[in-house]
């Protein structure tokens, strides 16, 4: 494999663990992202877009959601890379449009981009999120994979196993609460 | 071949990515409480009622108190590691408190009330755990044990020491005592 094409199946194997998680997150637990949204959405334009009350946003988050899944997967299929690379461009680019919202307006509700996981509120993190998201879609767009380059088979093993690691990382409070309880709590569990 | 591999365990992936969501966000919900955050209960592993025939030299004060409390924690116990620190952190101030503490050596008990900073509490080193089994009738740790003039009155299970003094304090006032004779 090119080094070219080795940096463009890591690099979209990474962005596909992240987006995974991303949109498995939205999908749970939407109403955070949607929290978040409403508190950023001018007023002039919050009935327009449906963010003009309590409750209501989450169609939106599950819809980044949706778009988040089918760029993953894209990126993973030689075939359709680049028009998924296209639309993860638009992801980044409306990532970093959040990220400077939320660092102008000064937001304070929880992003919600990995769903419970994400405390922080939209800002600067977002804005270097959405920059590399861009970089990787030129990336994509600039490299072309030849014939038998092993990126069909490399891309989507690669990605699973990065997105389970990703996932447990980022819940790896819980995993270690769970397994501590499970060997200190129940009464009379401890027998000398 | 492999591209279905890769494609399947993509699949696979999502699906646990997905469930980790959701147990995420399950716990998320769940209040403290119920997740084992603190509790007491109360236990009938305990020769509930008797008077133990023999008393270390370091507890012999025991039968003289009113109320007393023995926490009985073992050193290959990690809930007892986490109780010693609770007492340590937010409960110096409980005299009628002691410590019996069960191990295999008297090397290994000592070396828990050591590194434990428990030097400040009464402790008795309980070695194989032959006096908190046969004169208390306790097989486990964490567990306290409530003596009243040297008697047996209530046994607890619990993962929380200020609850736990909590419900002794409640269970000491004469109006709410229950001997459990």
């Amino acid at each position: 494999m090119a080094f070219g094409t080795v940096l463009v199946c890591l690099g979209n194997a990474v962005a596909a663990a992240i987006l995974v998680n991303a949109a498995a997150a939205k999908l749970v637990a939407p109403e955070r992202l949607a929290n978040a949204l409403r508190q950023l959405a001018p007023a002039s334009i919050a009935g327009w877009i449906g963010l003009d009350g309590e409750g209501t946003g989450a169609g939106i988050a599950r819809t980044a959601a949706g778009v988040e899944a089918a760029a993953a997967v894209g990126l993973l299929v030689p075939e359709v890379r680049v028009p998924a690379a296209a639309l993860l461009a638009l992801l980044g680019a409306c990532f970093a449009a959040l990220g400077v919202a939320g660092s102008v307006r000064g937001g304070t509700a929880p992003c919600g981009c990995f769903g419970v996981d994400s405390d922080r509120p939209l800002g600067a993190a977002n804005v270097v999120a959405g920059l590399a998201m861009v970089g990787l879609a030129a990336l994509n767009a600039r490299h072309g994979l030849g014939a038998g380059s092993g990126y069909a088979e490399a891309a989507p093993a690669l990605a699973s196993i990065l997105s389970i690691a990703l996932s447990l990382w980022m819940r790896r409070r819980l995993v270690t609460r769970l397994l501590l309880a499970r060997r200190a709590a129940t009464p009379g569990s401890e027998v000398r | 071949m492999l591209v279905v591999f890769g494609f399947a365990l993509l699949v696979l992936a999502v699906a646990v990515v997905v469930l980790f969501a959701m147990i995420g966000e399950l716990a998320a919900r769940v209040p403290a409480a119920e997740t084992g955050a603190g509790w007491v209960r109360p236990t009938d592993e305990a020769r509930l009622g008797s008077v133990p025939e023999v008393w270390p030299p370091e507890l012999a004060h025991a039968p003289d108190r009113d109320t007393y409390v023995l926490l009985v924690l073992s050193t290959v116990c990690n809930s007892c590691k986490a109780v010693a620190a609770q007492l340590v952190d937010g409960q110096a101030d409980w005299d009628g408190v002691g410590i019996v503490v069960s191990t295999a050596s008297r090397r290994n008990g000592d070396d828990f009330v050591a590194e434990r900073r428990l030097g400040g509490f009464v402790s008795y080193v309980d070695e194989s755990g032959s006096w908190s089994r046969e004169q208390l009738g306790v097989e486990s740790s964490p567990t306290a044990v409530v003596l009243r003039r040297g008697r047996v009155v209530a046994a607890y299970a619990f993962s929380d020491l200020a609850l736990l003094r909590s419900e002794v304090d409640d269970r000491s006032r004469p109006s709410e005592a229950k001997e459990a004779v």
